[in-house]
């Protein structure tokens, strides 16, 4: 595997606290107590790499108020971008941030009913106006499941209309909180039905709906003709760091390969650890084995909870149903 | 050709201890469309191990290069 000298792009997850109780979350727990002094020396380090595009993720990271402080830390990286569900504004962090994500789930119905918080969506509507107005790229952070797979193009109607740059699909995985909610998981058609409302939504509405997350080639063709899907940076050009310092290659899984208080983020980044149980996996036997779409693909979601190298879910589930190797081959020709 | 001399910035120079270094080459091409003209290159050589191992190294070159695990 070809892997950039150093991720281009990094989550670093605050916190796990947060004011939403979304059921499809893929991170471990909604609690979690903030150490100052770890987050600013991981803060700190991170920045000494004068990365592409530093993501503050968390939880939530609008109920921090140092959150200011935070980005002032990462004042050598090149992009620095916040994720927030919304609910709490945060005029303090105007000029600090170059791009904002929020988790915008469907209609208001739909949205409450994920996020279980009444008033949530008045709330990140509010939000999503006032951060537009700063001028700067505001996108919609979508996780794709069964109860809004049909909403895909009145959201993105919706994100057009109040100003939002783009629409990024995450298919729901059940990693996390999310893992005693299999129920999420869209069907195959479900997800075809979502890749018709990106299509239209790109045809009717010129706005730009793409997956935000891995997304198997083999799903579907129009993924290849139409430059839709997401190929997984993990331990390519992405990687994750946990409120204590501790270094993933995917926010999805618990493994740490390293805590970059105590070791260099660098020589984790370049460690035998990371080669050996990832990037130089042998497909022998996987699904994934000979297909002649990998190296555009990687495979969709490829890590399991517990770090250990899997064939993505949907593939696995669908192995009926998704593209043949040679259908695939003569798409590539 | 060009008499326009590369110079190494305080980047570059800060690099050296790693064994990168920049080159100014004399080339005469050999190809038949320009057989015998004279041009310039940079060459700027860094060494596999500080790719792999040096932030500072890394911090400068990570727009430009990849490297291949296998």
């Amino acid at each position: 595997m070809d892997i950039s000298l150093l991720p281009r792009f990094l989550q670093v997850e605050l916190t796990y606290a947060c004011n939403s109780k979304c059921s499809f979350c893929y991170n471990p727990t909604h609690l979690g107590k903030l150490d100052e002094d770890v987050i600013f020396r991981v803060l700190r380090e991170v920045n000494s790499y004068k990365l592409p595009h530093v993501q503050l993720i968390g939880g939530e990271v609008s109920i921090l108020p140092n959150l200011p402080k935070y980005l002032q830390t990462l004042s050598d990286t090149r992009w620095r971008s916040v994720v927030t569900n919304g609910r709490r504004y945060r005029e303090d962090i105007q000029g600090l941030v170059d791009e904002i994500y929020l988790s915008l789930h469907g209609n208001s119905e739909v949205h409450e009913e994920l996020t279980s918080e009444p008033g949530s969506f008045l709330d990140i509507e509010s939000s999503i106006k006032k951060y537009v107005d700063w001028g700067i790229d505001v996108n919609s952070d979508t996780v794709l499941t069964k109860y809004n797979f049909d909403q895909i193009y009145s959201l993105s109607k919706y994100a057009q209309d109040i100003g939002m740059k783009r629409l990024f699909l995450n298919i729901f995985q059940p990693e996390g909180i999310g893992s005693a909610r299999r129920d999420f998981s869209p069907t195959f058609y479900q997800i075809k039905s979502a890749i018709d409302q990106m299509l239209e939504a790109k045809e009717v509405l010129g706005f730009d709906v793409i997956f935000g997350t891995s997304t198997p080639l083999c799903l579907d063709k129009r993924l290849l003709e139409n430059d839709l899907n997401f190929k997984c940076g993990v331990g390519d050009w992405f990687a994750s760091i946990n409120p204590q310092g501790e270094f993933r290659i995917c926010n999805h899984s618990k493994k740490s390969y390293g805590n970059i208080l105590d070791v260099p983020l660098n020589k984790i980044w370049h460690s035998k650890s990371i080669d050996d149980s990832y990037r130089n996996v042998d497909l022998t036997g996987t699904l994934c084995e000979g297909c002649p779409a990998f190296k555009l693909c990687r495979g969709g979601c490829r890590i399991s909870t517990d770090g250990t190298y899997r064939t993505d879910p949907i593939v696995v589930r669908d192995s009926l149903l998704v593209l043949s190797s040679s259908e695939l081959k003569s798409l590539l020709q | 050709m060009s008499k326009c001399k590369p110079t190494k910035t305080d980047i570059l120079i800060s690099l050296e201890k790693y064994g990168v270094s920049m080159t100014d080459q004399l080339v005469i091409r050999k190809d038949s469309a320009e057989y015998g003209r004279e041009s310039r290159d940079v060459v700027i050589t860094i060494p596999y191990d500080a790719l792999r191992d040096q932030k500072d190294v890394q911090i400068a070159f990570q727009d430009l290069v990849t490297i291949s695990t296998k």
